[in-house]
């Protein structure tokens, strides 16, 4: 009896030893588990960290820039209308106003990009999307290059909407990059501005929003092939300065317009993405 | 409605222009001696007030928003209106959002045409 009772003794002290050691194994791991979750959390929030930084220093860098050019063009400026009041430079009226032209033009680049850098406050204007064309285009055509043929197409009267106005840029490059982006070889980018009544044919109700009159800014993107049947939705919406699907950036602009974005292929050569932008009925405040 | 540059109003008070860049420093200068106003001219916030106090006849401070050596127009304008309440002040700057932080100062955006720049003077210098 007391043989048994102590082989049974001995056993439980190893059985106690072996489960103490299991236990004190398992508890390392997880200190180790947590230890390496800790460790990628910690890499990641340095990667999204540096990326913010890397904004914020671009952001800078962009207020800086545009803000010394505008005091290079004011002195541009100021000189050319000091020339057209000069009676020595009368027969050079015609170069004078083409350069005058051009400075106007330089003015409202630098405008996009103070609008670029700055990140505000979001505030609702109602705003006719035709008044801002021909100032986007410029942009747009700066940003894709020229090898990029820019085609528009501006209903005659199309309806207000209300939108963050120092946004629309960031989201219309955002749109007009990631739709090109999408493409292997981009040719040509078409923007139409027009009317919807939210039926069938724009899409509208076939994503499951809410049908209704829409203003809708459609950009297409026609090229040699499209990359897959159908651009990802990537959330790649901080990459400004590259190509990649950008749409993210696009649908948080639409989401706080209480507007939507649709995205969808046409054939297997072009990419089509329209931003729908509830119809305002108030009247323009810009 | 095209304002032409013709239609410049001209004024006689005297100004201080206080920017850092030269080439427009001097083009300011210029245009505003051209519109009949007697003009100072300062590189920095610290230069600036040094001619204030020498000068009680300055009728508006005319500065750059961003002025080097750690003191931005902000900061002069109101350093200056501390030692001359009446004076008048017109900021200017090339980044609009730097001068809305200075609500109770009038400021023109870069660029601005003669004309232009003309107009808020005397905007400015209203009693």
């Amino acid at each position: 009896m007391s043989v048994f009772l102590g082989a049974f003794l001995i056993i439980a002290v190893i059985a106690a030893a072996l489960l103490g050691r299991a236990y004190h194994r398992s508890d390392q791991a997880r200190r180790d588990l947590a230890a390496r979750l800790q460790s990628l959390a910690a890499s990641e929030d340095y990667e999204r960290a540096s990326d913010r930084d890397r904004l914020q220093a671009l952001g800078a860098a962009l207020a800086g820039i545009a803000h010394d050019l505008n005091s290079a063009l004011s002195v541009v400026v100021m000189n050319l209308d000091l020339l057209q009041q000069d009676r020595a430079a009368e027969g050079h009226t015609r170069r004078v106003e083409a350069m005058r032209k051009a400075m106007e033009k330089a003015t409202r680049l630098t405008r996009h990009l103070l609008r670029l850098a700055h990140r505000q406050e979001p505030e609702m204007d109602v705003v006719c999307l035709a008044e801002l064309m021909p100032s986007l285009v410029e942009l747009l055509q700066a940003a894709l290059g020229k090898s990029m043929a820019i085609e528009t197409r501006v209903a005659p009267d199309l309806w207000p909407t209300q939108i963050d106005v120092a946004a629309f840029d960031t989201a219309a490059l955002h749109l007009a990059l990631a739709t090109a982006g999408a493409m292997q070889e981009p040719e040509r980018l078409t923007i139409e501005l027009r009317n919807g009544d939210g039926g069938e044919a724009d899409c509208g109700a076939a994503d499951g929003h809410e049908r209704g009159e829409h203003v809708l800014l459609v950009m297409a993107c026609s090229g040699a092939s499209a990359r897959g049947e159908k651009a990802p939705r990537e959330p790649a919406a901080d990459d400004l300065f590259g190509r990649g699907p950008g749409f993210a950036a696009v649908e948080r602009f639409a989401v706080r317009c209480r507007g939507h974005l649709s995205i969808a292929p046409i054939g297997e050569s072009a990419l089509r993405a329209a931003l729908y932008l509830p119809r305002c009925r108030e009247t323009t405040t810009v | 409605m095209t304002i032409l540059d013709d239609d410049a109003p001209h004024g006689h008070e005297t100004i201080l222009v206080v920017e850092d860049d030269e080439l427009v420093r001097d083009l300011v200068v210029e245009v505003m001696t051209d519109l009949g106003y007697r003009v100072f001219h300062a590189l920095d916030g610290h230069e600036a007030l040094d001619v204030i106090q020498r000068n009680d006849t300055i009728d508006l401070l005319f500065t750059d928003v961003a002025l080097p050596n750690r003191m931005s127009g902000i900061d002069l304008a109101r350093a200056a209106r501390e030692r001359r309440p009446h004076l008048k002040v017109l900021l200017t700057t090339g980044d609009a959002k730097l001068a809305a932080a200075a609500v109770e100062f009038p400021s023109v955006a870069k660029p601005y045409r003669r004309v232009e720049l003309a107009l808020r003077l005397r905007d400015a210098l209203k009693p």
